[in-house]
């Protein structure tokens, strides 16, 4: 209930609420029309959680998943009122939730994406096709069409690929196509349920961050702020971000998403990084210790730096692969962990600065 | 598949189209978080461009046509194969990868451009 009788989920027995699927953009245009601004998918999560713990009688769960919904107490009651009232009016005389979004002024792009979340005349990936039955959206679908990447992106085609051609770091606008990599590929399936901390929540987070990268994305608002958001850029990475807000587990995985996206900054400044996000990072590594490098110096407060989760791990894999550009006295090809082995404290620490730098993580 | 004598009766258009080969399946086990995998391929790799470098002329520049191939860990490869061979055009695709955020490759391509700046590896 809000407002004044406004039923926002209608009940369908005593303390069971009626599941949310297919009321999706009718909730959340009730809620923006509330508000008066665009909700955020991923409190229809909120709310579904909230009507599971109410419907096994946990009232006091109920109310802290309303409270992760992040929805604050309305400020100007009498305006939202009558917001809520013509809404409700209007989605009750046949009028579509997109009506209310627009006279609302809300982003065009959030609107899009809604329907392409929850319209079901999404198209879907043909039967049998190993995907089939999910939703896709058009734009990937013609991803998957060698011939027609030019919709995906206007990265310059393979064949013209110049080398030493400007590339996008000169402030490209966030989004596909302004990488100039190659054709980038449909972005990762997101799973409609994930438990927090398993290895497929880890699989599809780091391939997350990986298909982004390689979009080009770059988060547009502060540390702190919803995914959906970040979701009104549109296009397939709008699309995208969206889709993992409103998966109910996606709250879980934006930090660490978000936190590999964090400009480069100080040492000092890394030292304020807080988790969720990200980890303790020895410059010289622990494994130093058995390589003659004094425990006290591997844990001293200098050498070690909170940074972003993702990166930790990018970097880890980094380590421990061959790399022809890391040989030894006899010309062997190495992994830069086994390169800096036997080396002194300072060219391990020097060599760890450069690591953080060059992975965009220390300025 | 990539035994010297395999190798050896290979063309280099051959041998090219097998460099790709194993920078795609490279590309995947990165995406694969598969390490163990990356270096069995990055040594068969390395076997493919010594190949190339022991036919007369020293064949890895024929890798210079990978430099616009469809995925980045194949770019990257050719331009490190080639940097004793066409060192400008070479550094030039390896600064436009670093220049890139095109994980993880990006990240090789600005700790390759450092370790060739601060002369710690020089190409052969």
């Amino acid at each position: 209930m809000l407002g004044a009788g406004t039923i926002l989920v209608p009940a369908e027995g005593i303390r069971k609420l009626q599941s949310l699927k297919g009321r999706e953009q009718h909730v959340l245009a009730l809620l923006s029309a509330a508000y008066g601004t665009a909700v955020a998918p991923s409190v229809l999560g909120n709310i579904e959680r909230a009507a599971k713990s109410w419907s096994e009688g946990d009232d006091f769960i109920a109310h802290l998943h309303l409270a992760h919904s992040g929805l604050h107490s309305l400020a100007d009651l009498a305006n939202a009122a009558l917001r809520l009232r013509m809404a409700k009016g209007a989605l009750d005389h046949g009028a579509s939730p997109r009506a209310v979004f627009e006279a609302l002024h809300l982003d065009a792009r959030y609107i899009d994406t809604l329907e392409k979340l929850y319209n079901p005349a999404q198209p879907r990936v043909p039967a049998g096709h190993p995907d089939g039955g999910e939703w896709t959206s058009g734009d990937w679908g013609s991803a998957a069409d060698a011939s027609s990447h030019q919709v995906l992106s206007d990265a310059t085609p393979d064949n013209t690929w110049k080398p030493g051609a400007q590339y996008a770091a000169n402030e490209p606008p966030p989004g596909i196509g302004h990488n100039q990599g190659p054709p980038l590929e449909p972005a990762p399936e997101v799973p409609e349920n994930l438990r927090y901390n398993t290895s497929p929540f880890w699989d599809f987070t780091k391939a997350a961050v990986r298909w982004l990268g390689k979009g080009g994305w770059k988060p547009l608002a502060r540390i702190g702020v919803r995914i959906g958001l970040e979701g009104t850029i549109g296009g397939p990475i709008g699309d995208f971000l969206l889709a993992v807000e409103a998966a109910y587990w996606g709250y879980a995985a934006y930090p660490y998403i978000r936190s590999y996206f964090d400009p480069p900054k100080t040492l000092d400044e890394l030292r304020q990084n807080t988790k969720p996000g990200y980890d303790e990072h020895h410059i010289v590594e622990r494994w130093s210790k058995k390589d003659g490098i004094p425990e006290t110096w591997i844990e001293s407060p200098d050498n070690v730096v909170p940074i972003p989760k993702l990166k930790h791990w990018e970097i880890n894999s980094w380590l421990d692969s061959e790399n022809k550009d890391y040989l030894d006295e006899n010309g062997l090809k190495l992994t830069p962990r086994q390169y800096i082995t036997g080396k002194s404290w300072k060219e391990r620490y020097e060599f760890g600065l450069t690591v953080l730098r060059k992975f965009g993580v220390l300025k | 598949m990539t035994s010297r004598a395999k190798l050896d009766g290979l063309s280099v258009d051959s041998l090219v189209e097998l460099f790709a080969e194993i920078g795609v399946a490279q590309s995947k086990a990165l995406d694969a978080d598969d390490t163990a995998k990356y270096n069995r391929l990055f040594r068969k790799l390395m076997e493919v461009e010594g190949e190339l470098k022991n036919r007369s002329g020293d064949q890895r520049k024929a890798l210079v046509a990978l430099y616009g191939y469809p995925n980045m860990q194949v770019r990257l490869s050719a331009a490190k194969a080639t940097l004793a061979v066409a060192p400008q055009a070479a550094r030039q695709a390896i600064e436009a990868i670093a220049a890139s955020t095109w994980p993880p490759q990006c990240y090789d391509a600005r700790m390759c451009l450092w370790m060739l700046d601060e002369r710690k590896f020089v190409p052969t």
